[in-house]
C-alpha cells in the first residue's frame, strides 16, 4: 500500500494534448517532471480524434476524451428521477437570486453515465424554471433566443456531468469551467480531493470571447457570460485548493469567492539551465523575434507592424515570426498578406515550428504583442537566455517587467512598441545590466524545479482529503 | 383545404346575397361535388335499372357501395401517408417532385387495389353470380378506379383546381351513365358495373393527366429512404386516418352481415333499415363540411400562424396573447360550426319526424343523425390535432372510435339485439369527439411548450 503510486487526474479543456501553447507546455513539463506520479488526462474536447501535439510521457497511463460536440448516450438508470429534477430546480433558482449554491447533493443524484438532458428538458419545472427566470431578466427579448441560449449552455454542462471520470486520487483541473465542473463532479462522486490550476482567469477569457462574436448578441451574450461566471465561482467555492500563477489572479479569485486559506500562489517554471545554458553568438543586424503561435491571440499584425515602423528606421533590423502557422491558417494568410503589402517580406520572416533555442542564441530582443497572457513562459525563456523582452500589458507581464514603462506597450500600441524596440537598440551598456538581472530573477524565482516540489508538496498535501 | 376557404371568405367579405349564395354553392361544389354527382348518378342509374327491367339491381349499388366502404376503410393510410408528402413538397415549392410521389402512389394503389381485389372475389363464391368471371373482373376495375381517383384528388386538391375537378366528374359520370346504359343492356348488372367502373377510370385518367401535364415528374433521390422515414416519423397519423375511415364503416359492415339481406346470388348484404339513415345523414353534414372549409380551418389557420410566428421572435407575453387567442379562435369556430350544424340535424330529424311513420325506423334516423353530427366534430378535432401535429392524441381519439364501433358495438349488439343501429357509432362518435377535444384543450394551452420541446427532442 505505502508503495502504491500517485495517481493525479488532468482535467484539461481546450489545451493539451491537442493544442500548443503556453499551458500545454506547463503540462507536459509538470508530467514530465514528476515521473513518479501517474497521470490520467481526462480532456474535454470539441470534437473527436484531434492529432496529438504532444508525445505523451510514459507516466500518463490512461486518456479519457469528452467530446462535446457528441450527445452522450445514457447508460445508466436513475433511482429517484423526480427527486434529483425536484433538486435541480431548486439549485437554479438559488443560482439565479445570486448565491452559488452547494450542488453537491444535484450532482450525487446524476450519476455518472447518465444524460440528463433529455429528461430535464420534458420535465414542467425546466420550462417553468426557464419562463420564470426569461420573465424576470429578458422580457423585452425574443423568447426563443432566451430558451435556445438555455438549452446550450446546459447541454453542454449535462454532457460533461454525464462523462465517466477515471479513478484517481486527486482530480486536477487546469481551469474553472467544465473542466473545473468535471473535477468538482469527479469529487462528489469518488470523494477524492479537487485542485484548481489557473493559468488565465477562464470565465474572463470566455467573456472577452463571447463579446467578440457577433452571432451571440442582446441578452444571450449576458446569459452565456454569466454562466461561465457561475462555474468560476462554484469552482472556487468547492476547491480543495486553488492555485494562481501570479497574485493579482489569486486576487480575483478571492473576489469570486475562493477562500484565503485554500489559494496558493505558484508561478511558472522553466529548465533554467537548459536556457541559461544557450551560448549567445551576435549576427550581423539586428534581430528581433516572437515566439509564439501564428494565432490573432499574439496579434502578429501588430507585430508585423512595429517591424515596418523599426525597419524603416533601422536598415539591419530582421524580424522573425517563430512558431507554427497551420493552428490558423486563415489568420497566417491575412498576415502573409500584410507582410507583403508593407513590403518587408525580405526582413520579416516565417520560421515556423522551431527550435527556439537556436534563436535566443542570437535574438536582440524578443517581443510580445499578444492581446491575452498569463505568465508567459517565453519572457522568462528570453531572460534566461539573457534576451530582452518589449511586451504589451496583458495578463502578469507588467508585474514581471517591474512595471518598467520603458518595455511595456498596450494592446496593439505598434509605436510603443517600437520605442522599446528602438531602446534597447541605443542602449546596449543599459541592456546588458538589465539583462543580467532579469536572468538572475528567473533563476530565482522561476526555475521549473521549484515548480515541480511545490505541486509535488501540494499533491502530497492533499492525499487523503475526500 | 384552407387555402380555397380563404378564397371564399374573400367572397363572401364582398357582402351581399348573391355573394354569399356563390360562395355556398362553390362550397358545397367543393366539399362535396364529387360526392354529390357520384350520388346522382348512381341514383339515375337506379332509375334506369328500375325502368329497364335489367335483373338483380341490388348487386350493381351493393358493389358499388362496397368498393367505397372497403377502399376508404382499407386505403385510408396511404391517403393520409401521401396527403402529408405532398403537402410538405407543396410547402417547399417543389411540386413537380411531388409529381413523382404521385405516380409512385398511383402504381402501388393499382397493384394493391388491383391485386388484392382479385384475390379477394377468388376466395369468395361467386356462383349465384350471371357470368362470375365477367363480374370479377368488372369489380376489380371499379375498385382499382375508386382508389385511383382517391389519390388523384388528394393531389389535385392541393393544387386548388375545382372547377377542373367538378368538369371531370361531370364528364366521367356522364360516361359512366352512358355505358351503364350500353352495357347494363347486353351484360346486365356486371356489365353496368364495368360501365361504372371504365366512367371512374376515365376520372382518374384525366385527373392524372392533368397533374402531370401541370407539373412534369421530377426523379426523386433514394426514395425507399424517403418513404421509410416519413412512414416512421408519421406512423400514427397514418394509422389514425384508418381507424377514422374502418371505424366508420364497421358498424355499416357489422349490420349488413348479421342483420342484413342477402343480395341475390351474391355474397353482400344490405341492411336498408340501416344504411338509408346513414345516408341522409352524410348528406346533412354538407353544411357543416361547408361552415370547416370557409370559416373553421381559415379562422383558426390564421390565429395559428400568429401564433407560431411569435414563438419564432416574439417575447414570452407575446407567444402567450397569441397562443390564447388561437385557443379562443379554436373554441369559438368549433362552437360555431356546431350550432350550425346543429341547425341542419335538427332541420333534418325535424323533416323525419314530420315525414317517416314507422317510429323505428326513424328512431335510427335521429341515432344516424346525431352520430353523424359527432362524426363531423369528431373530424374537424382530428384535422386542428393534425395542425398541431398532435398525432398520439389523434391516434388515440380516433382509436377509441375505431375500438368503440367496430369491436365493442357490435359485441354489445349480439348481447342486446334490441339496442337500435346508430346507438353504438353515436356513442363512439361522441365519445371520440369528447376525448379529441380534450386533447386539443390540454394540448392546445401548453403548445408553445410543446413546439419548443419537440425542437429540442
Amino acid at each position: 500500500m505505502g508503495n502504491e503510486r500517485l495517481k493525479v487526474c488532468l482535467v484539461l479543456e481546450g489545451s493539451y494534448p491537442y493544442i500548443t501553447g503556453g499551458v500545454s507546455a506547463w503540462v507536459q513539463d509538470m508530467v514530465l517532471g514528476l515521473r513518479e506520479i501517474d497521470f490520467v488526462l481526462l480532456t474535454i474536447s470539441p470534437a473527436s480524434d484531434q492529432e496529438l501535439r504532444y508525445k505523451l510521457p510514459e507516466n500518463i497511463v490512461e486518456h479519457v476524451d469528452i467530446v462535446l460536440s457528441q450527445p452522450p448516450s445514457t447508460s445508466t438508470a436513475v433511482k429517484d428521477k423526480d427527486g434529483m429534477l425536484e433538486q435541480i430546480s431548486k439549485d437554479h433558482l438559488k443560482m439565479f437570486s445570486g448565491d452559488a449554491p452547494d450542488l453537491t447533493e444535484m450532482i450525487r443524484r446524476i450519476p455518472e453515465g447518465y444524460y440528463l438532458h433529455k429528461d430535464s428538458i420534458k420535465d414542467n419545472r425546466s420550462w417553468d424554471l426557464v419562463v420564470r427566470t426569461n420573465q424576470k431578466r429578458n422580457p423585452v427579448y425574443p423568447f426563443s433566443d432566451y430558451y435556445w441560449a438555455w438549452q446550450s449552455s446546459h447541454d453542454l454542462i449535462f454532457r460533461v456531468l454525464a462523462a465517466k471520470v477515471p479513478e484517481a486520487d486527486i482530480y486536477h483541473a487546469i481551469s474553472t469551467g467544465f473542466a473545473g465542473l468535471t473535477a468538482y463532479g469527479a469529487k462528489i462522486r469518488h470523494g477524492k480531493p479537487f485542485l484548481l490550476t489557473e493559468h488565465g482567469l477562464y470565465h474572463k477569457e470566455r467573456e472577452i470571447e463571447i463579446r467578440k462574436t457577433s452571432f451571440v448578441q442582446g441578452y444571450q451574450r449576458d446569459m452565456w457570460i454569466k454562466t461561465y461566471n457561475k462555474l468560476s465561482e462554484i469552482c472556487y467555492k468547492h476547491a480543495d485548493r486553488i492555485t494562481a500563477l501570479f497574485e493579482e489572479n489569486r486576487q480575483k479569485q478571492l473576489e469570486l469567492g475562493a477562500l484565503e486559506t485554500k489559494t496558493v500562489v505558484i508561478p511558472n517554471g522553466i529548465d533554467t539551465q537548459k536556457f541559461s545554458g544557450v551560448e549567445r553568438v551576435k549576427k550581423p543586424g539586428f534581430h528581433v523575434g516572437l515566439i509564439g503561435r501564428i494565432v490573432p491571440i499574439k496579434d502578429i499584425k501588430t507585430f508585423i507592424a512595429t517591424a515596418k515602423i523599426i525597419i524603416d528606421e533601422i536598415p539591419e533590423a530582421i524580424f522573425y515570426a517563430v512558431g507554427p502557422t497551420d493552428e490558423d491558417p486563415l489568420y497566417f494568410d491575412d498576415c502573409a498578406a500584410l507582410v507583403k503589402s508593407l513590403r518587408i517580406e525580405d526582413k520579416f520572416l516565417f520560421t515556423g515550428r522551431q527550435n527556439v533555442l537556436e534563436y535566443y542564441s542570437f535574438l536582440d530582443v524578443m517581443l510580445l504583442t499578444s492581446i491575452r497572457e498569463a505568465q508567459p513562459l517565453v519572457i522568462l525563456e528570453a531572460w534566461s537566455a539573457g534576451v530582452p523582452c518589449v511586451c504589451t500589458k496583458v495578463g502578469n507581464v507588467p508585474e514581471m517587467l517591474d512595471y518598467d514603462e520603458r518595455f511595456l506597450a498596450a494592446s496593439k500600441d505598434a509605436s510603443k512598441l517600437a520605442e522599446g524596440i528602438r531602446y534597447i537598440y541605443n542602449h546596449p551598456q543599459v541592456m546588458g545590466e538589465i539583462n543580467e538581472r532579469n536572468k538572475n530573477k528567473v533563476l530565482s524565482l522561476y526555475d521549473k524545479k521549484d515548480l515541480l516540489i511545490k505541486f509535488r508538496d501540494l499533491y502530497d498535501s492533499m492525499k487523503g482529503i475526500g | 383545404m384552407a387555402g380555397i376557404g380563404f378564397e371564399l371568405r374573400k367572397v363572401i367579405s364582398r357582402g351581399g346575397l348573391s355573394h354569399t349564395f356563390n360562395a355556398a354553392l362553390s362550397g358545397i361544389m367543393i366539399v362535396a361535388g364529387p360526392w354529390l354527382l357520384t350520388i346522382l348518378t348512381i341514383f339515375f342509374i337506379r332509375q334506369f335499372f328500375d325502368a329497364s327491367g335489367i335483373p338483380n339491381p341490388g348487386l350493381f349499388q351493393s358493389s358499388v357501395a362496397y368498393c367505397y366502404a372497403i377502399s376508404l376503410s382499407v386505403f385510408s393510410m396511404v391517403h393520409h401517408l401521401f396527403t402529408r408528402m405532398t403537402a410538405d413538397l407543396i410547402w417547399v415549392q417543389a411540386p413537380r417532385q411531388a409529381s413523382s410521389w404521385l405516380i409512385g402512389f398511383l402504381v402501388f394503389t393499382g397493384a394493391a387495389a388491383g391485386g388484392g381485389s382479385w384475390v379477394a372475389l377468388s376466395l369468395l363464391d361467386l356462383g349465384g353470380i350471371e357470368n362470375p368471371g365477367f363480374f370479377k373482373v368488372s369489380v376489380v376495375i371499379l375498385f382499382t378506379a375508386i382508389n385511383l381517383i382517391w389519390v388523384a384528388m388528394l393531389f389535385i386538391s392541393l393544387l386548388k383546381w375545382y372547377t377542373q375537378i367538378m368538369l371531370t366528374y361531370l364528364v366521367g359520370m356522364g360516361v359512366s351513365v352512358y355505358l351503364v346504359f350500353i352495357w347494363g343492356s347486353i351484360w346486365g348488372a356486371p356489365g353496368a358495373i364495368l360501365g361504372f367502373g371504365v366512367g371512374h377510370l376515365l376520372i382518374a385518367l384525366i385527373l392524372v393527366v392533368m397533374s402531370l401535364t401541370a407539373f412534369p415528374p421530377l426523379a426523386v433521390k433514394k426514395p425507399w429512404d424517403i418513404l421509410t422515414r416519413y412512414i416512421g416519423k408519421f406512423s400514427l397519423l397514418i394509422i389514425s386516418g384508418f381507424f377514422f375511415y374502418a371505424g366508420q364503416w364497421a358498424d355499416k359492415f357489422f349490420f349488413w352481415f348479421t342483420r342484413g339481406d342477402g343480395v341475390e346470388g351474391t355474397f353482400f348484404h344490405r341492411y336498408d333499415f340501416y344504411d338509408i339513415p346513414v345516408y341522409w345523414a352524410g348528406l346533412s353534414l354538407i353544411p357543416g363540411l361547408i361552415y370547416f372549409v370557409i370559416y373553421s380551418e381559415t379562422a383558426f389557420y390564421l390565429s395559428l400562424q400568429k401564433f407560431l410566428s411569435a414563438v419564432n421572435r416574439g417575447t414570452y407575453k407575446k407567444i402567450q396573447c397569441t397562443k390564447f387567442l388561437m385557443i379562443r379562435t379554436l373554441y369559438t369556430e368549433i362552437r360555431n360550426q356546431n350550432l350550425f350544424q346543429g341547425l341542419f340535424t335538427l332541420g333534418a330529424g325535424l323533416l323525419v319526424y314530420w315525414f317517416v311513420k314507422d317510429q323505428s325506423f326513424a328512431l335510427v334516423a335521429y341515432l344516424a343523425l346525431a352520430g353523424a353530427f359527432f362524426q363531423l366534430l369528431l373530424m374537424t378535432v382530428l384535422n386542428f390535432l393534425y395542425y398541431f401535429e398532435m398525432y398520439l392524441e389523434a391516434f388515440i381519439s380516433a382509436g377509441l372510435f375505431f375500438v368503440l364501433n367496430g369491436i365493442i358495438g357490435p359485441l354489445v349488439y349480439n348481447l342486446w339485439s334490441f339496442i337500435p343501429p346508430g346507438t353504438g357509432f353515436l356513442i363512439s362518435a361522441s365519445s371520440a369527439a369528447i376525448l379529441g377535444f380534450a386533447f386539443l384543450h390540454s394540448g392546445a394551452r401548453a403548445m408553445d411548450r410543446r413546439i419548443f420541446l419537440r425542437a429540442v427532442l
